[in-house]
């Protein structure tokens, strides 16, 4: 089997018979799988830069797969929360009253709606400003505890169950909500509410059975979330006994509780 | 599917001095704005991370029939919260429109993921094929057309013609002068340069932020 590596290096560049055939060689030598799984990878980035083929032909309902989801997509956009509603909802500013398209002949495009209040454009500047010094700046801590991570943990998955990952998503629920204002980085929090939520997750730690999905992204949560607001030694505490369990978020808790340790932040913030 | 009138997206698109499929005008306003610009090309960075974001996740979840319409609305909105956490570390700022693509393709698995049954095993996981249809096809022949232009120019006509194109050999033989063989050898060699470009890898293999900065989508937090 040594010749696979050349073929697999050259397997974005076969035809679909040689891929089937690379793919069963490998099939039989396992050793070969992670190569073939990342030139897959690549195979795919460039048969997505082929011109697309021609649409299948339609059913006998008469619709083709396309038509179907072309009314699909009408059905969301038309049931969508309007964009630019939502723009300003989850950044807390206006659209962005930006520069005119340059048309042809090099002037500016004329587009109807531009408001250009001046109060609009002195806030718009001070956002953008904000956003670059924060780039800029960004206190560490916050990018550490990355509590915006919370929002995407799924108090379902590996096996939580109801009635505690119901109680899990309303306390996830809880730190989102403490969000404040939107794009200047890192996102501010309400520290009061993290707080509540932080004792909510503490609950939910105690009452779940020790180990369990739960009590893993509970813990997980809580040390974050005590992390963002300098409650270093509760961090700390929590975060350990997850290291000490041994579980999936062990690894996590551990990366985290590493950083408390070194001292972390004490200035590299500041 | 590209005929479809996004009606009031196009309303958010047109405020962008540039089109939402310019990807060489996003990734430069980022570029500035990282380097010390001013406002109007932080704000045109973020709408066109806004304009791109709804679009890839509403056109694929238009082939997820049994995605709610609230479900989509959900990972629509935390997706492009996500891109507005993690701007500050892009490593390449050249690489914005690959970053926010990335982005968008792991909330789009992440969000399979969760819908798979239970019993599905992290194995089968594993070996699942790639998904071309995670791939956004503009940003992809903009990226490759790149990197092809980029090629010495004996492997840059084939690849042209190949990757680009979709020729088939025997086409870009006639057309090159080149024998059969000699084709498929300049190809081969195409490829694995390719394979090197760190914009096209950022698509590839999501290399686009610091390890860890957006968790693979396996379950629990994502």
């Amino acid at each position: 089997m040594d010749d696979l590596g050349p073929l697999i290096d050259d397997y974005p560049a076969l035809s679909p018979e040689e891929r089937a055939d690379v793919e069963a060689r490998v099939a039989a030598a396992p050793e070969w799988a992670a190569a073939l799984a990342a030139a897959q990878e690549f195979a795919a980035l460039l048969d997505a830069a082929a011109p697309r083929p021609a649409p299948p032909p339609a059913g006998g309902d008469g619709q083709r797969p396309d038509d179907a989801a072309a009314a699909r997509l009408r059905a969301l956009l038309a049931e969508a929360e309007d964009p630019v509603q939502k723009f300003e909802r989850l950044t807390g500013q206006p659209l962005p009253d930006l520069p005119p398209r340059p048309t042809p002949n090099g002037k500016g495009g004329g587009r109807a709606g531009r408001g250009g209040a001046a109060a609009v454009v002195v806030l718009l500047a001070l956002w953008g400003g904000v956003a670059a010094q924060s780039a800029a700046t960004a206190p560490e801590r916050a990018r550490v505890a990355d509590v915006g991570a919370l929002a995407d943990v799924d108090p379902t998955a590996r096996g939580g169950v109801e009635p505690l990952a119901a109680r899990l998503d309303h306390a996830l629920s809880r730190v989102a909500d403490a969000r404040r204002g939107a794009p200047s980085r890192p996102a501010r929090y309400d520290a009061d509410a993290l707080a509540t939520a932080a004792a909510d997750l503490g609950g939910l730690v105690a009452e779940a059975p020790a180990g369990s999905a739960v009590a893993q992204e509970a813990g997980l949560a809580r040390g974050r979330v005590l992390l963002h607001l300098g409650r270093d030694a509760d961090a700390a505490r929590t975060l350990g006994a997850l290291v000490r369990d041994g579980g999936y978020r062990a690894p996590e808790a551990r990366r985290l509780l590493d950083w408390v340790r070194a001292g972390g932040a004490n200035e590299r913030d500041g | 599917m590209s005929d479809i009138s996004f009606e009031r997206l196009d309303a958010v698109a047109a405020r962008l001095p540039f089109s939402v499929d310019d990807y060489g005008a996003a990734a430069a306003a980022f570029v500035r704005w990282r380097a010390g610009g001013g406002a109007a090309d932080w704000e045109a960075a973020v709408t066109w991370a806004y304009c791109y974001s709804l679009r890839y996740l509403y056109v694929r979840f238009a082939r997820e029939p049994a995605a709610a319409s609230a479900d989509v609305e959900a990972v629509v909105d935390r997706t492009f919260m996500r891109v507005l956490d993690k701007l500050d570390e892009v490593r390449d700022p050249s690489k914005f429109p690959q970053f926010v693509s990335v982005v968008c393709k792991r909330a789009l698995l992440t969000y399979r993921e969760r819908c798979r049954p239970t019993a599905a095993l992290d194995e089968e996981r594993m070996a699942a094929p790639p998904r071309p249809e995670y791939l956004d096809g503009d940003l992809v022949r903009w990226a490759v057309g790149r990197a092809v232009d980029a090629l010495p120019p004996a492997l840059r006509v084939v690849a042209r013609m190949r990757l680009l194109d979709g020729a088939p050999y025997a086409d870009v033989a006639r057309a090159t002068g080149h024998a059969l063989p000699t084709v498929r050898t300049y190809l081969s060699k195409a490829v694995r340069r390719l394979r090197d470009d760190p914009h096209l890898r950022a698509l590839a293999f999501d290399d686009v932020l610091p390890v860890g900065a957006i968790p693979e989508p396996e379950g629990g937090a994502v």
